[in-house]
């Protein structure tokens, strides 16, 4: 006989003498315990299996709630919107009405963004950004802009504001014509090239006493390789720079409690610890940090042009302007100029 | 006397078995509604964590019933902190005041 039936056997045997001596059916405490098992089984792994869910969500707000600082979600969206301030000229992001979405270790980030032609604001576009952990994808722009730059600029196309050492290509001739025809009931966004670098304090002297009727709104800043067109690697380079705003909103880093050269050197360093991720949601296929904030080191802040607005008028009187080299058009609106 | 016992013991294993089952609808009310991004106005999430844990410590106390109250107060507990922290984490993230 077999191990097996032996023990079946003495299993039989003794369920048989618990029934004689207790008057109780062990067959039902057995199915009863059976049943029991099987229900606590059931249980704990539904229990076990819902709670996946719950664990994987608490992980990743742990981990999009803290590090770099003040948690790493937020680090990203300074970084987006510090990356749109210092590479897209005249262009922001209102940081209140960005809206995340939190997944499984990824984030959506949905904002606006917007442009000040005139004395007035216009939302001129929306940015999807999709993070897997704290790496952006690719940005899904849609911007609506009657003069848009090209979404991958060039190395053959020239810049919208052209560095001093640069020669001005002939067809930028062209933008004067348009700003003459322009009627003189509109409002213009304009990027200058000057014909010098100059100081930031000295940008001034471009419209003294406010003639023209011109308001500055953002700098572009000498960093080194707007000359060169170029970086190293022979990717082609947009102007960096920053935003001057004369009522400042209290998230921008530009918000007048230090000077906006000392905001955009520290801002500019920051971000190069973010080089990656600022590259991904900028236009430019690079952006030098490392080349630049070297250069800015060395030289402090140098701007070679600006993106200004004001009535056509007024912007026509640039043409006679000993500073300005030459002009792009951007925006057009109707009369704001109140 | 038996009587009572018999009585004791038939319903000792209930509290925590409350626990448990209460824990489990807690779970699956947050699996459906981070799932579907459903938001509803009443959420009886907080009501079955708070019976979970609270069926669960009586359960303790029972030998028959100690298995499925000790998992039952233990996810009631985990979704007690998992909530709280859930609240600090998302009133950081994108803070506006």
């Amino acid at each position: 006989m077999s191990d097996d039936q032996n023990y079946w056997k003495i299993i039989d045997r003794s369920k048989k003498q618990f029934d004689q001596n207790t008057n109780i059916d062990s067959n039902k405490i057995l199915k009863k315990s059976r049943h029991k098992a099987l229900t606590t089984n059931i249980l704990i792994s539904l229990a076990i299996l819902l709670m996946i869910v719950p664990t994987l969500t608490l992980l990743t707000y742990f981990y999009y709630g803290t590090g770099d600082g003040n948690g790493r979600a937020n680090k990203q969206i300074e970084v987006a919107s510090n990356v749109i301030e210092l590479t897209e000229p005249n262009m922001y992001v209102k940081r209140m009405e960005l809206e995340e979405q939190i997944d499984f270790f990824s984030m959506d980030l949905n904002f606006d963004v917007y442009k000040r032609i005139g004395k007035e604001e216009y939302r001129v576009g929306e940015y999807d950004i999709n993070y897997m952990l704290d790496q952006p994808d690719f940005p899904d722009r849609n911007l609506w802009l009657d003069r848009p730059h090209q979404e991958i600029p060039q190395k053959d196309e020239a810049s919208y504001i052209i560095h001093p050492l640069v020669s001005v290509p002939y067809e930028y001739d062209r933008e004067w014509d348009i700003v003459e025809s322009i009627p003189d009931g509109t409002v213009v966004e304009a990027y200058l090239s000057f014909t010098d670098s100059m100081d930031p304090d000295d940008v001034k002297d471009i419209n003294p006493g406010l003639d023209p009727d011109i308001e500055f709104l953002w700098l572009a800043v000498d960093t080194g390789i707007e000359k060169k067109v170029v970086d190293d690697q022979g990717l082609p380079v947009t102007p960096i720079g920053y935003p001057i705003y004369k009522d400042p909103p209290n998230w921008t880093p530009f918000d007048n409690r230090e000077d906006n050269e000392v905001a955009f050197t520290n801002t500019l360093n920051d971000l190069e610890h973010y080089e990656s991720q600022a590259t991904k949601i900028a236009r430019a296929k690079t952006l030098a940090l490392d080349e630049r904030t070297d250069y800015i080191q060395e030289n402090g802040v140098k701007i070679y042009g600006a993106v200004v607005t004001g009535p056509a008028p007024e912007i026509r009187k640039l043409k006679n302007n000993d500073h300005v080299r030459s002009l792009k058009v951007g925006e057009v609106k109707l009369w704001n100029w109140h | 006397m038996e009587l009572a016992l018999k009585i004791k013991s038939k319903f000792s294993g209930i509290p925590g078995l409350v626990s448990l089952i209460s824990a489990i609808l807690s779970l699956a009310y947050f699996n459906i509604e981070y799932l579907t991004k459903m938001n509803t106005s009443f959420s009886p999430f907080i009501f079955f964590i708070m019976v979970s844990v609270f069926s669960g410590i009586v359960g303790l106390f029972s030998k028959q019933s100690r298995l499925y109250a000790s998992w039952g107060l233990g996810i009631g507990i985990f979704l007690a902190i998992h909530t709280v922290l859930m609240i600090f984490f998302t009133l950081g993230i994108n803070y506006k005041p």
